[in-house]
């Protein structure tokens, strides 16, 4: 019986072949399972090390972080040399894939085994309980306004919660795991689909792992970690419904187009990328199919649908995306410019608050970019004299070749977090071109023992520069509490005051705080805190000026603030991350020191602010009587 | 009954027992666990691929859209859901999630009433030798896992003690609620003074509160001066009896007064 996806695969290994992208049928080299099983146990003691490295950063031992890349080298090299030899079974392609995606997500995993540390954990946190709580989607999300309006990924994980009793964040990591798996199997396929070859598959996936988002960023509790999967499902059943005969792929458009809802609904920014690459899906197909290079049907429909969709979703229910996105859009282009223009001196790469990383870290950060910048030239000569004919690697080929404008991104502040946002999306395209250079260098050499030697050491070069790119040196292990410096900010003692405060104030109680105390109380303790983005007030002032005067007084009044929550531990150092309150509070004070704990401690010499609760480091104030109007 | 479709009645009466599972409330995680995964992330995919596409597909394909669409179907079942009446509750989940899946597995029968569930891949085992190494690296995983979990557990960063100090509510209106609850992993003891300027109101020289646990205390205002400043309560540990642990105060307003 024949249907959509029936044309037989068996015969979809690429061997040692004269011709790379052409398929064998070898039953017993498409079923054996190979290294497969030995590598799962050398994966699995990658994990091992990884876990024993996040057990001696918590306990703050030097050796956390040798560890810590012991685990990552030996839970990627032997895979990725793997990959590139010769007799590799489909089979074990696919399962060195699945077990290095899953690696990689169970390091994360490790990271907070016990709740969710990362800060936009908390944001998601917070929407998922207003479900539970309620039995309804869309409540207001003082911390990420738009959260609550693509409620995708809270939606599977209350779905999970309720079917089975879990908490938010069991449930979540289960999810996410799926996701993960999704993510993986979808990247093989696609390759395999567009290339016909597993062996290009499996690298290309491999590679893709290496992009600085896959580690934490992708695997994080935050819608974008479930639309990505989804997206590249569709990418994959579209790629198969341009190559199945006509009378049969009415099913494959149905799967995209339920998919495209899915997206739309989980994640603005993967929704748009998703509708920009099958706009250009589509335009390259209209000109191929003009100039007669291809017969491929059109995907208009598509890209005309997911318009439909995101239009419709954005104008009836989230339209203060727009008024979220675009100020990071249009700082990032000004910032561009003023680079340009020599307006600005740039962002200094490899610095972070706590100084300049190691020489050993920069150097394999920037041999990682050189590696990457020298396969691709390869890997499009290969795509050239093979795939040009083929559209959907025209597609790949562009996002690959947008990959070096955003390196020019990184050199802004402005522009950085959009430069690396977008390597998700941008490596789909870099490692199918790097797993094309690879098949060439395959072909050149026959990819001897030393090649693949070299291969192997490459390929872990790119994926740790990735890790590095992705993650701050102190905030990649669990360390020990620092000040201002996200998940390793978050401790018993603040989870305790957050919890606290929804027992014995109640919850949606309007309270400020640092950054920290903000998603604890925001999340933990189901409080209304105040945020720039949904209450257009800076806060900083109240906290970092040494007496309360009448600006401040005035925020108070016009934020309706009751409560602050003060955390004295910030008069102990400068903040990792850069900021205690906000980003703009350097404006306030300069970071020469830290901030006087007299100026915190201000609060309790005030008459008619009740110092409500203690416990030791943080402390509450109950500030309603100033802030109602005099 | 066709040999033909026995997956496509064993996913809808796997997706039925789930959802009965959720209608009757079981209490236990254990049980209700391998049916909401199944209910969740297997079965409604499973059987709108079977019905989209028929049940004639490979391994990996089937793999894919199996999850992928039990993904998309719990995204887009949250929507529905939310613009009923009933709202995102363990009752309507299951029950939309069951429709879905038995509703697909019968239009599948009836799209592909002769094609039966067939692979083009049978699995092959992977020997002794490899199933060995694949329980071992699974033993190994679990061990990381667990390891790093209680590692995490273990390590609090401070012996957190919260006093606090709030207005009464209800029945104690009239009066003002002081609080202490002991976080640490040990017992300990403890000395709480309440006082008004130099006044001291109430004295409770050795409250002993175990790990987790808390103690509460009312302070009638019968005694307070409203013009004598706020109300403040200091807690002393025993084994430093001289230097305030904990501090909060409290400023009556007239309300209170």
């Amino acid at each position: 019986m024949s249907n959509a996806l029936g044309y037989v695969r068996a015969n979809t290994m690429s061997r040692d072949d004269a011709s790379p992208l052409a398929m064998h049928a070898d039953a017993a080299a498409v079923q054996g399972w190979g290294w497969l099983p030995a590598l799962s146990l050398v994966a699995a003691l990658g994990v091992l090390a990884v876990a024993l490295a996040d057990n001696s950063a918590r306990m703050n031992a030097p050796m956390a972080e040798p560890l810590f890349w012991i685990g990552l080298v030996v839970l990627f090299a032997p895979i990725a040399a793997r990959l590139a030899m010769p007799g590799l079974t489909r089979r074990e392609s696919i399962g060195l894939v699945v077990i290095l995606g899953l690696g990689l997500y169970l390091v994360k995993v490790l990271y907070s085994p016990l709740g969710f540390t990362l800060f936009d954990e908390f944001l998601h946190w917070r929407t998922a309980d207003d479900i539970v709580q309620s039995s309804h989607l869309f409540h207001e999300n003082p911390m990420l306004p738009v959260s609550p309006l693509y409620p995708g990924l809270e939606n599977a994980t209350n779905a999970l919660m309720s079917l089975s009793g879990l908490t938010i964040f069991q449930a979540g990591v289960i999810v996410l795991g799926v996701a993960r798996l999704v993510m993986v199997l979808a990247l093989y396929l696609s390759y395999e689909e567009v290339s016909q070859s597993s062996r290009v598959a499996g690298i290309g996936a491999a590679l893709y792992m290496a992009n600085p988002n896959f580690l934490f960023f992708d695997a994080q509790f935050a819608y974008e970690s479930l639309a990505l999967p989804l997206t590249l499902m569709i990418l994959f059943v579209l790629a198969r419904w341009q190559r199945t005969p006509m009378g049969r792929r009415a099913g494959l458009g149905l799967i995209a187009a339920l998919g495209v809802l899915a997206v739309v609904v989980t994640h603005h920014v993967t929704a748009y990328m998703l509708t920009a690459i099958l706009i250009v899906w589509a335009a390259i197909g209209i000109a191929y199919k003009k100039r007669q290079w291809s017969d491929e049907p059109s995907l208009v429909w598509i890209a005309l649908w997911a318009i439909a969709a995101n239009l419709t979703w954005l104008l009836g229910v989230s339209s203060i995306t727009i008024g979220y996105l675009a100020p990071h859009v249009s700082d990032s282009v000004q910032a561009m410019l003023r680079l340009i223009a020599g307006e600005d001196t740039g962002r200094k790469l490899f610095q972070s608050s706590t100084g300049q990383a190691s020489l050993l870290e920069r150097v394999t950060g920037l041999a990682s970019v050189a590696l990457t910048m020298l396969g691709l030239p390869f890997g499009l000569l290969q795509w050239w004299r093979q795939q040009r004919d083929n559209v959907v690697s025209v597609l790949l080929v562009l996002g690959a070749l947008t990959y070096p404008a955003t390196l020019a991104m990184r050199l802004t502040d402005a522009s950085w977090e959009i430069a690396a946002r977008s390597a998700s999306f941008l490596f789909i395209g870099v490692a199918y071109v790097l797993a094309l250079a690879v098949e060439r260098l395959r072909l050149r050499s026959g990819l001897l023992w030393p090649t693949r030697l070299v291969f192997a050491s490459c390929a872990a070069v790119i994926f740790a520069g990735g890790v590095i790119a992705g993650h701050s040196p102190w905030s990649r292990l669990p360390w020990p509490f620092a000040v201002g410096a996200e998940s390793r900010s978050i401790e018993p003692q603040g989870v305790a005051a957050a919890e606290w405060a929804r027992t014995f104030l109640g919850p949606d109680n309007r309270m400020a705080a640092d950054r920290t105390n903000t998603s604890l109380m925001g999340s933990y303790g189901e409080q209304r805190v105040i945020t720039d983005l949904v209450d257009k007030v800076s806060i900083s002032g109240i906290f970092l000026s040494p007496q309360l005067d009448n600006d401040e007084l005035s925020i108070l009044r016009q934020a309706r603030i009751r409560y602050l929550v003060v955390d004295r531990r910030v008069s102990s150092a400068l903040p990792l991350g850069g900021q205690y309150y906000e980003k703009w509070e350097r404006l306030i004070v300069p970071y020469t020191k830290p901030i006087d704990l007299a100026t915190l401690d201000k609060f309790v010499r005030i008459r008619d602010v009740n110092r409500v609760f203690d416990s030791g480091d943080i402390t509450i104030y109950d500030v309603g009587a100033l802030a109602r109007e005099p | 009954m066709s040999r033909r479709c026995v997956d496509l009645v064993c996913v809808s009466a796997l997706a039925a027992i789930a959802a009965g599972l959720a209608l009757l409330n079981v209490s236990s995680v254990l049980v209700r666990l391998p049916f909401a995964l199944l209910l969740l992330f297997v079965l409604p995919g499973y059987a709108l691929t079977a019905a989209i596409l028929g049940r004639a597909l490979m391994n990996l394909e089937r793999l894919l859209l199996t999850l992928g669409l039990s993904l998309v179907s719990a995204i887009l079942s949250g929507l529905v859901l939310n613009w009923s009446p009933w709202g995102l509750r363990a009752e309507t989940w299951a029950s939309l999630l069951a429709i879905i899946t038995i509703g697909a597995s019968f239009l599948a029968f009836v799209r592909w009433p002769a094609m039966a569930a067939t692979s083009a891949q049978p699995l092959a085992r992977p020997g002794i030798v490899g199933s060995l190494l694949f329980g071992l690296a699974a033993v190994v995983v679990v061990g990381a896992t667990i390891l790093a979990s209680n590692i995490a557990a273990r390590i609090p960063s401070t012996k957190v003690t919260q006093l606090w100090m709030l207005p009464g509510q209800g029945p104690d209106s009239g009066a003002i609620q002081v609080g202490i609850r002991n976080e640490s992993s040990t017992s300990a003891t403890f000395r709480l003074q309440i006082q008004q300027g130099n006044t001291i109101l109430d004295e409770l020289p050795a409250i002993v509160i175990s790990a987790g646990g808390t103690f509460q205390t009312l302070v009638t205002l019968d005694r307070i001066q409203p013009s004598a400043g706020p109300i403040e309560a200091f807690l002393y540990r025993a084994d430093a009896p001289g230097i305030p642990y904990r501090h909060v105060l409290f400023w009556l307003t007239p309300q209170e007064q």
